[in-house]
Formats: structure tokens, sequence, C-alpha cells
């Protein structure tokens, strides 16, 4: 095997701003990917008892699915704090990330990031994701990916990563890391996070950084709680259904790593393209709506405007179509055939994203290009080629963007 | 023949299960039992979840009593298990026999009583003052907000009202309230009604709204009341599995049916019927009794012990509630979420006091439940009157019109329910009924006198109040006259499933059961932690005092038994 | 529609006296032996299927107008379509003689039961999601 020249950096080598916003940035992509993740298998998951499941088996997925949404709320929250961190030290929020399936060489991680349904497999790779790190990861893993990757820095883990990024916090001069603009940190008064911090200094910075790991995999004191914790239950629960009734399953039959139009940029062939032609347009609308939500957020935390009534609203916009129109459209597609014959696979939310387009700074010009959007897209839903599906969704979405249309109230400092 | 333990504990609710766990942690090796009447039904979550949903009436026993086999009578789902004097009204709360009690049904809700609620004669003239203050149970209600994980707003409930103070954070986050009590809030906040202004807070509830201790976080099955099917709501059985990962030893469907003295009046052992008809007993050197007011009302007169005063079984109190329904003007989308998760508490305490009860209102999530409503004079299940409506014989709609016409109605349905305070009044209360016998424990049944106002109106004043409180709200939600309704006569009450008073705590012998530490004054080695001990009722959901109490008191033992150097064979008896 | 088949009709008798159309097949089966086994129901179901196959084999237009015109008039009948909507969109009902609650399942007609649906709400006991989901307007 070809040996590469390797420059993995250690924790006592993230002495640079520039380290720590690597570090950060790609902090940015993996909770984003972690969440979508999640949130796919989530979507897999039974929601009726005429699925083929008994009655107490869905109250045990129907727990499950409530679990992983939680997490993968709580994966929204790491990413909108590492925004928060990025902002503190001169960086700017980014939403991007490689489309699924994903080349195991892009991280350090052993096993990349997976669009899956429900599954052992899956439960058993959140389990590596998060593990933690007084954890002997050995004891974890299937089977051995072998990869190199240059430019690499050394984690194998997410709470490896945030050890990093924490090392880089403490080892700079405070007064030269911390040059973002207070007024700019994004608080819980603008957006559904309870529990996020502004970070205007070091003793911040390592709160929000202890908040996100202790939140992933646990402290010292808790393994029980945190994701790690709760995979590690359900994994155990999972189990036990699956010895007392062996053709238990708790999730649709699913592709994996949906793709809808190759965008370009997909690093692996492991992906499965959606056929079936009324699903790959709802795919597509998914992925817009998806994509729109990301720029909303990203505006939010973004902008420069000092405009927190304006910012609320956005937040607003961006948690509203998550909620609303995210999850039942992502939902639904789970239930909808990947490919013409309606009895094979079914297919699943592709979270394919193009290319990063932020939008303006001017917080008007923004606002009309999310509405603009946001009418593209309704139109093509309100095409008669849905007509033959329940788009319960549709209306959320059309009052989300509607409400856009209306003028918003400055800030009374403004 | 068993060993003789340090401490036997009679129930395992959310009381004896608590106070076993803080005890076997703080003094390891302490040898302690609890006999729990009912049966161990931890593993049957699921089942009885889908019994639930099997119910057609589902009430709060639903989950319960459909597998006979495991299900100990009480009076929930049976009519007949009280009898009643002449002139009762009837006690309409009830309770589940079974290891973790009455917590398996319970809404949730964990306030603390506020400071004056424990000084009700000394600053309202009524009723009597408790032996202890909210400053004695402050640091308790914190541990006990910790141990059954309450989710709160600190910010907002810290000092309240002058005195009640928070020494510590809820140790979860509030529970979001839903979209419908948004609306509520939105609407209501700042609205002045007399000399009070509404504010809609957040209730603390030991629901969680984060995962906690190894259990998931609520995700809005909307079926608290009767069963939480993930244990995102606090139950007694968490301490029962911590307490018997201690050492404590629990016995199940074991009904204590007598409480043993011995000539010097200690305690000396507590008999028990198992449900196979077996006797047995159990010796010990301090006995905590800790089943509901009713039960242990029952079980100590029953054993004729810890009744000098004359006073057990007296001063029954419930919480007597009311309600009001409407239909909002547009869409809130009810039955999504906790059946609530806010409330006001501007009506808890002020000078009003001195002349009618104080009362809390909460918000409903869950529709209109089986409360009389706007066309619904009988109070039936108002889902099913829903359809009837549209299913008459003028008007029977059918396809599209129909199922837009339930979607209109069924989407706008509010509710306000309020939780009266009630006076410790003596003739209220629980006596053996000599003619039923129970056929298992062959203890007597409750005999229940209970009148809400003896004399007076100070709680149907409370009720007439609240009524006026929730009509003006609905004025200024402008919702039509024809679209609400208000319940305010104190007659047409609903129970809260707050039994109190039966066992009550005072500094004096002569007209009290417990002292202010929880001993009864007549045996040395004979507790009680039940809400049994409350003196008056305050307006809060007991659970949470109860739960303070079983700390406050683990706390005490610890603190007496760790000043004796031995292995506890000496121990004196003095706490 | 297949004729003398009385399930299906039954189906599609229900499709449109609740005017939801994605009913499910297996349910219905189970609710038209529930009306069918039913001593109270046998034969004013046989009677109420038969009239509306009469219906449909009309080219049945306006099929809602011609069910109250041709089938409510008659009480019997009237009584027995409220039972049968009653049926699905509560999941139970109180003049079935027959539908106990341990009846088979009775918690799969709570969960289907259609007024959680049109509530945009959720089966109580069966989780509509995750943490906080009740906090934002449901889908409509």
């Amino acid at each position: 095997m070809r040996k590469f020249p390797v420059k993995y950096r250690v924790k006592e080598d993230i002495k640079h701003r520039s380290d720590i916003l690597t570090l950060l940035s790609e902090a940015c992509e993996i909770e984003h990917g972690l969440a979508c993740s999640y949130l796919y298998s989530a979507f897999s998951l039974k929601s009726h008892t005429l699925e083929n499941i008994t009655a107490e088996q869905l109250q045990y997925v129907r727990k499950w699915a409530s679990q992983i949404f939680f997490i993968a709320s709580q994966e929204m929250l790491h990413l909108s704090q590492a925004w928060n961190l990025l902002k503190a030290i001169g960086g700017t929020p980014y939403y991007f990330r490689p489309n699924f399936p994903q080349s195991s060489k892009y991280y350090p991680f052993h096993i990349p990031l997976k669009l899956e349904p429900f599954s052992f497999e899956a439960l058993h790779r959140f389990l590596l994701y998060e593990l933690p790190t007084v954890i002997d990861e050995k004891e974890y893993l299937r089977h051995h990916v072998f990869f190199h990757s240059e430019d690499n820095y050394s984690y194998h883990t997410v709470g490896e990563l945030y050890e990093l990024i924490e090392q880089g916090f403490k080892s700079i001069d405070e007064k030269t890391l911390f040059i973002g603009n207070h007024n700019l940190q994004t608080g819980s008064d603008e957006i559904d996070f309870k529990e996020i911090i502004r970070v205007t200094d070091r003793e911040s910075a390592i709160a929000a950084i202890r908040m996100i790991t202790s939140q992933g995999e646990g402290t010292s004191n808790d393994t029980e709680d945190c994701h790690f914790g709760i995979f590690k239950k359900i994994d155990s629960d999972y189990k036990s259904l699956v010895d007392a009734d062996p053709n238990f399953q708790p999730a649709r039959n699913t592709i994996s790593n949906p793709i809808v139009f190759n965008k370009g940029n997909y690093s692996s062939d492991e992906g499965e393209i959606i056929i079936n032609e009324l699903t790959k347009q709802l795919a597509d609308i998914f992925d817009d709506i998806y994509d729109l939500m990301l720029k909303t957020l990203q505006h939010c935390f973004a902008n420069t405007n000092n405009d927190k009534v304006f910012n609320k609203v956005m937040a607003g916009v961006g948690i509203q179509t998550m909620v609303r129109v995210i999850k039942p459209l992502g939902e639904q597609l789970t239930t909808l055939p990947a490919f013409n014959d309606s009895h094979l696979k079914k297919a699943g939310p592709a979270f394919g994203l193009s290319r990063h387009i932020s939008l303006p700074n001017e917080n008007n010009l923004a606002k009309k290009l999310i509405v603009e959007r946001g009418n593209e897209i309704l139109l093509r839903l309100n095409d008669k080629t849905f007509d033959s599906i329940d788009l319960s969704f549709k209306n959320n979405f059309s009052e989300i963007i509607g409400e856009l249309t209306h003028p918003i109230r400055k800030h009374a400092s403004q | 023949m068993r060993q003789k333990y340090d401490v036997v504990i009679i129930g395992a609710g959310v009381a004896g299960a608590l106070f076993a766990f803080k005890l076997s942690q703080s003094l390891p090796g302490l040898k302690i039992i609890i006999l729990e009447a009912g049966a161990n039904r931890t593993a049957e979550r699921t089942g009885m979840s889908l019994a639930y949903a099997a119910s057609i009436n589902k009430n709060p026993s639903s989950p319960y009593n459909k597998n006979k086999a495991t299900y100990l009578k009480s009076p929930e789902g049976t009519d007949d298990y009280y009898t009643y004097f002449d002139g009762s009204q009837k006690f309409k709360s009830n309770y589940e026999k079974l290891g973790g009690g009455s917590t398996w049904h319970w809404l949730g809700n964990v306030p603390r009583h506020l400071p004056n609620d424990f000084k009700l004669n000394s600053i309202y003239g009524k009723g009597v003052d408790w032996p202890i203050e909210y400053k004695d149970l402050e640091s308790h209600y914190a541990t006990a907000e910790q141990e059954l994980g309450a989710s709160g707003n600190t910010e907002e409930w810290n000092n309240i009202v002058d005195g009640a103070y928070r020494s510590a954070m809820f140790p979860m986050p509030k529970i979001w309230p839903s979209y419908l009590e948004l609306h509520l809030i939105q609407s209501l906040n700042g609205l002045h009604i007399d000399d009070n202004v509404i504010k809609i807070r957040s209730t603390p509830q030991a629901r969680n709204s984060q995962a906690y201790e190894g259990r998931p976080a609520c995700a809005g099955n909307s079926s608290c009341v009767p069963i939480c099917p993930i244990q995102a709501k606090y139950d007694a059985t968490v301490h029962i599995e911590k307490a018997k990962r201690n050492g404590v030893e629990v016995l199940y469907e074991s009904i204590v049916n007598k409480i043993e003295k011995n000539a010097e009046g200690k305690i000396i052992k507590v008999h028990f019927i198992n449900w196979d008809q077996s006797v047995d007993f159990v010796e010990g050197k301090f006995f905590v009794l800790t089943s509901n007011a009713i039960e242990s009302a029952v079980l100590l007169m029953h054993s004729a012990i810890a009744n000098s005063s004359g006073k057990v079984g007296k001063f029954l109190m419930d919480h007597p509630q009311g309600y009001g329904v409407a239909f909002n003007n547009e869409p809130v989308f009810p039955f999504r979420g906790p059946p609530t998760t806010s409330g006001i508490d501007a009506f808890r305490d002020g000078a009003f006091r001195k002349k009618h009860a104080a009362f809390r209102i909460s918000l409903g999530n869950d529709g209109w439940s089986r409360f009389a409503g706007p066309d619904n004079p009988n109070g039936i299940d108002n889902l099913e009157v829903l359809l009837d409506q549209q299913l008459n014989d003028k008007t029977f709609l059918l396809g599209e019109s129909l199922k837009k016409a339930i979607e209109n109605k069924v989407t706008r349905m509010i509710r306000f329910s309020y939780s009266t305070e009630m006076l410790p009044q003596e003739s209220n209360r629980v006596e053996l009924d000599p003619n039923k016998v129970d056929p298992i424990s062959q203890i007597p049944r409750p005999k229940i006198n209970f009148v809400i106002d003896t004399e007076g109106k100070y709680n149907q004043k409370a009720f007439e109040s609240a009524g006026s409180v929730l009509t003006k709200m609905f004025h200024h939600l402008k919702i039509p006259k024809t679209n609400f309704h208000v319940q305010a006569d104190n007659k047409i009450f609903s129970g809260a499933g707050h039994i109190m008073g039966t066992m009550r705590m005072g500094n004096h012998s002569h007209d009290s059961v417990v002292d202010k530490n929880l001993r009864t004054h007549d045996h040395e080695n004979l507790f009680i932690i039940s809400s049994g001990v409350f003196p008056t009722s305050g307006t809060a959901n007991p659970t949470l005092t109860i739960a303070a109490l079983a700390i406050r008191l683990a706390e005490r033992f610890t603190k007496e038994l760790k000043k004796t150097n031995t292995a506890y064979a000496k121990v004196s008896g003095k706490i | 529609m297949e004729k003398n088949n009385p399930s299906s009709l039954f189906f599609h008798l229900s499709v449109q006296l609740c005017g939801v159309e994605n009913l499910s097949p297996r349910l219905s089966d189970v609710y038209y032996e529930t009306f069918n086994s039913d001593p109270s129901s046998t034969v004013i179901l046989k009677i109420l299927l038969d009239k509306y196959q009469k219906i449909l084999n009309s080219n049945g237009h306006n099929i809602i107008q011609r069910i109250q015109k041709e089938i409510l008039d008659d009480n019997k009948l009237k009584d027995l379509v409220r039972n049968i909507i009653k049926l699905w969109y509560l999941g139970y009902c109180s003049g079935i003689a027959t539908l106990t609650e341990l009846k088979g399942g009775g918690f799969y007609f709570h969960y289907e039961a259609l007024i959680w649906k049109v509530a945009h709400a959720h089966p109580p006991g069966l989780s509509g999601g995750y943490y906080g989901y009740w906090k934002y307007k449901p889908e409509t």
C-alpha cells in the first residue's frame, strides 16, 4: 500500500486562528452532516400500525423516532453554536458540506457519514461518531476502512475534534483571538435554541464547546443522557425486540444515500438515484426547500445589520420550515417509491446541496430573495404533477413565505 | 420468618420509594424493606399503554384495570369503593394501587406551596398554620425537583411572591408551551382583572424537556393522564428501581393490614396478607407509613394506632376543580403536546384569602375532556357529542362537509381549569365502614363524609371568583357567549386527585397526628409521609411537597442514625 | 368495484360517508365484520349496502346527495350510518354490542381514528413526533 506523507496535527499544534477556523468549519460540516444522517434514519421509522408492525413495537419505534429527532435538533443547535464560535474569532457561518454519499477520505472518521434507514448498522455508525473519548474506539469498530488524508487533523470522533478546537481557544491570546463584534452574536432571544451561548471571550467559548460535547458524548459523570447513551439504549432495546420477534422491521425499506440529480460533487458511487419521476420531482423540491432553510438560518447568523427583530423573524422562518415542512416532507418521501415498481425500495430525502450561495447582507434584499425563491418553489408544488399526492405541508410552507411578505418592524434602537 | 429490618416502609409510591432511596443512599447497609399492596407492573408499560388505547372510556384507571390478574381494586374506575355518610357530597378523587402508586397516572405538575400557604391562620385567620414554614422545606423542594426531574423556568418562578425564593435552578428548562397556549399567552398576558394582572407562566412539571437520567425527553404523547408510554413523565418506579439497586427489599402484592405495637406503645411489627391469602409479618426498628391519605388513615384506624388525638381520618380535603371551555375564534389545534404546560398563578395568594379560597388556573391542551360545554349540558364525551351534533336529525352531514365541520370545531376547543383551596373541616372525614370489608385485606372500606363548605362559602366564593376571571378572559378573547361555558358552582366540582389532610401535622398531640418531623405523637418509631399530613391544602399539586417531606425525613434519619457509632443495632429510636 | 362483495362496498361507502379518501382497507374489513357480526345490525347492514350498490349502479353522480335522499330517510339506516361514521372517527361507538374494548386489538381503532387526523393532531398515547413539536402549527 502506498504511503502518503501525513501531516497530522495534534492538540499541541493548534496555535493559529486559521487552525481553529478550519476545525470549526469541519465541525460545522460534521454537525450538519450528522443532523441529516440522524434525520434520515428517523424519517424512515414506521409511524402506523398498518405498516406491518405490532402496536407494542410501534410504541418503541415512535419513542426512538422522538429521541433521534431530539438528537438531530441538538446537532442543529451545535451547528448554530459553531457559527457563534466562528463569528467570535472573525470567521463566517458556514453551512456547506459534501453531499451524500460522502467519501471515506473526506473526514478522519473511520466510517463516512451516510444517509441510511434505521438499522443496527446505522445505530453502530452513530455510536462511533459520538463515542466518548474515554472509550476505546476499537471496541466499536466493525471493520477497518483504510484511508489516507493529507492536510489532516488528528481526530477520529466528534469529541476529539472539539478537543482540538478547545485547545486552540486556550492557546491563542484572548485579545488577539476574539475580534468578532459581540453585538452580532446570536442568542436564545433570537432563535429557538434555549442553550445557545453568545461567545465573546475564552470562558464563553469553552462553555459553548463543553455544552456541545456534554450533549454529544457526555461527561465523565454522565453518559446516560448524551447522544451516545441514548443510542446505546436504543440499540439495546432494539436487540431485545428482535430477540422476541426476528421479523421485526422498525423502518421502511428505503434506499440509502439517495440522489435526485447528480450535481457533480458526489464523492462516491454508493448513492442510489431516484428513478420514479413523481418522487424525483418531490425530492428535488425537498432539496430546494432545505437549501432555502439553510440560507435563511445562515443569514440570521451572518448578517451584520444588528437588527434583532429581523434576525428573530429569519430564525423563525428557518426553524418553522424545518419542523413544519422539511420534517413532514422528509417522512413522506420515505413512503414513496424510489423506482417505477412501487414494490421495490422507497425513497428518502437526499439533502442535496449544489452551491454555497449566501444571501446578500442587506436584510431587505435577503428577504426579497427568500420570498422570491419560496414562491418559485410553491409554484412547482401547485403544479398538477402533484395532484395525486396529499402534500399537507404545502399550506405551511405557503404560510411561512406569506408572512415574510409583510414588513418586519425595525428594532427600536434603529 | 424474616430478618428484623431497620426501617419498614409501607407503600411504594413516590413518598415511600423516594424516602427508601435517599436513606439507602446516605446509609448504605441499612436494612430497609418496602411493603407494597399492589403488583410490580414496571415491565408492563407498553401493554398498559395499549390497554389505555383500547379503552372506550379513557379514564385514569383505563391502563391498569384491564389485567385482572395484576389489578388491585382501588377507587379508580369503581363507583362502590367508597361509601358515604348521609348528606355527604361524592368524593371524586381516586388513586392507584401498584408499585409506583398514583404517579403512574398523575399529570406531573410540581409547583411548590407558596410561603403563605403554610400560614393560612396567622395571616388570613382561616384554617390552621403548618408547624413548618416554606423556608424549612425550601432546600428539600430543590432536592425533590432534582430527584423527580422538574422542568421549569427558574427566573419566572424565583420570588414569584414575597418569600418564595429558590435556592437552586430547575434541573431542566421549562417545557415549551403549545401553539394553543402561545396564542392565549399573546392574547391574555397583561390583562387586568380586578386588582390582578394576568400572567401565564410555564408550570413546573416532572416531565423531561431533555433526556434525564436515562429517560427520554417528552415526545408529546398527550396521554400523561393516565400513562406516559415512554416514561418522560416521572413515576415512582424510578426511585423503586434506584432503591433496589441500593439493596432495598421490595415486597409486592403484600397488603399491610395491621400495625402492631407493644405495651409501651412502640411499634414492633406490621402484618400483611399476600394476594394468595398467605399471611406474614415483618419486624423493624422504625416504621414509615407512606400510602395515600385515605389508605393510611384507614390502616391506622383499623390497627387502633396513632389516634389518641382522635384526628386520624379527619380534615379530609381535595382541590375541588371547576373549568371553562370554549370554541376559540380561530383554530389553535389542541390535542398536541402535554395536556397542560402553562397556568395562571395570580390568584394563589392575596388578601382575598380572608374572604374566599385561593385558586390556580391551568390552560388545557386536550380539548374539553368530559366537561359540559356549549351544547353539552350533560358533560359526556365531548368528541362524541361533537360527532352527534353533525349527525343529528336536522343536520346530517356527510363526506367533505362532515369532515370540514368536525375540523372547524375540534381545532378550536380551548379549556381553562381551576383548582381551589379547601379549608380543613373536622367533619370531613374518613372512617371505617363496618359493613363493607375488602375481600383480600379484610380491612374495612373507607366511609367518607365530604362537604366542601360545611359552613359559609369560603370555597364556593372561589369558584365564583374563578368563574368570573374565566368569563372575563373569554370576553377579552372576543368569544361570543354562545361559544363558551363556565362552570362556577362547587356543587358540580371535579376531583383533582389530591387527597389531603387525614393525619395532619401539628405541634400539639391533642389536635394533630404527627409532629413537624412527621413522627406520630403517639409512637416514637412510627412516621408518616403522605399528603395526609398536610394541615391545609394551598393550591399546589401535592406531590412535590410530599417528595420534599420524604427527603427531609430521610435527612433527619440519616443525621440521627449517623450519630450512633454502632452498626445500627443499638439505635435508640430518638430521631 | 366488485359487485356482491359487501366488504369492498362497505369500504367504498365509508370513504364517501367520512370524506376521507385514504381509509385503511384492512381496518375497513374489521369494521365491516364488527357490524356484520352484531345481531342488532347484521340485517340492516345488508339493506344499507344493497341500497348503496343501487346508487352506484345508476352511474352514481352526487353520491352524497343520493345517500342523504335515499338512505337517510329511513331511521334505522340513519342510525347505522351514524354508528359507522362514529366508529371510523372515534374508534368506538356506543351503539354496538359486540364492540368490546379488547375486541381484537381495539387500540388499532384508537390509533386510526379519523378525529386525530382531522384535528391535525395524533392519537393520545402515540407520539406526534419529538420534543417541542407542539409549539408549532401543524400541517393543515
